[in-house]
């Protein structure tokens, strides 16, 4: 049975690498050449097009990830999903905070743009801490 | 057999409920109180950061709360619940990280981090119900 289970899961697990690896680099090339394009004296909407068009590999991310968690079993399903709650958590709480402090005891605004690394940052060192607990 | 797990998913969503209901109400309370505190009193700026930051106590208990829920339920439901909170995790990961781009790139104005758990909360709500119609 011990053995089967890294059978099962490799194939998946690769699969998700590989979708994740080629949309991670699209992500970054899109980001790239967006902030590249602002620097080109462009028209407003077309530098409000290119802010929004990473959301696409995004969705590319997210399906890749999606497809990773229907593909592995229950137990590792269950740390994911356990992860991604306490990162959800962390980061919905963690900015609901930082807001009240900006608002009332003059903390610095930080931009919008940090979420995301507090997110995915949280999100690892949860799931370390949750796949630890459970071994 | 189903009437077993039917009944068991049932205990733990009432009690999910009042529980949430419980600390949410300290959380919202907590909030609200330490607010009107830093309004009324215009303490030090090390006492107002302490008070924005107080409510944070009743919200990790909020967090404990779901995850003993999601432990609790079957794997059905705590399917459906990982992946709503994994769509709503991505909506706002990315939603802000467009929105951050915008703010950056082409002007738009500064949103505060406080709107970043609203939206969360609705985006998941929204997406617990059309995942639960869609196994339906």
């Amino acid at each position: 049975m011990i053995e089967h289970v890294p059978d099962k899961l490799k194939p998946v697990a690769q699969r998700y690498a590989r979708e994740i690896i080629i949309a991670s680099l699209l992500y970054a090339a899109v980001v790239f050449a967006g902030a590249y394009a602002t620097g080109m004296d462009l028209p407003h909407w077309v530098i409000v097009i290119a802010a929004i068009v990473p959301i696409l590999p995004a969705l590319m991310m997210l399906r890749a990830y999606i497809t990773f968690v229907n593909g592995i079993d229950e137990f590792q399903r269950r740390i994911q999903s356990e992860a991604v709650m306490i990162a959800a958590g962390v980061t919905g709480f963690g900015t609901f905070t930082y807001g009240f402090l900006e608002e009332w005891a003059g903390f610095p605004h930080l931009p919008l743009i940090w979420v995301l690394p507090i997110l995915i940052g949280s999100w690892g060192v949860a799931l370390c801490i949750v796949q630890l607990r459970y071994k | 057999m189903t009437t077993d797990t039917e009944r068991a998913r049932e205990r733990a969503t009432v009690r999910l409920f009042s529980e949430m209901l419980g600390v949410g109400l300290v959380y919202v309370a907590a909030v609200f109180g330490s607010s009107m505190a830093i309004k009324f009193f215009d303490p030090p700026q090390w006492v107002s950061a302490l008070l924005a930051v107080a409510p944070i106590a009743p919200a990790v208990l909020m967090l404990s709360v779901q995850l003993r829920y999601m432990r609790a339920t079957d794997e059905f439901e705590r399917r459906v619940s990982s992946e709503a909170v994994v769509i709503a995790a991505a909506v706002i990961a990315f939603g802000t990280l467009a929105y951050g781009q915008l703010e950056d790139l082409a002007g738009f104005p500064d949103i505060s981090f406080m709107f970043v758990f609203p939206v969360f909360c609705i985006v998941w709500s929204v997406a617990s119900v059309v995942l639960h119609l869609r196994y339906k």
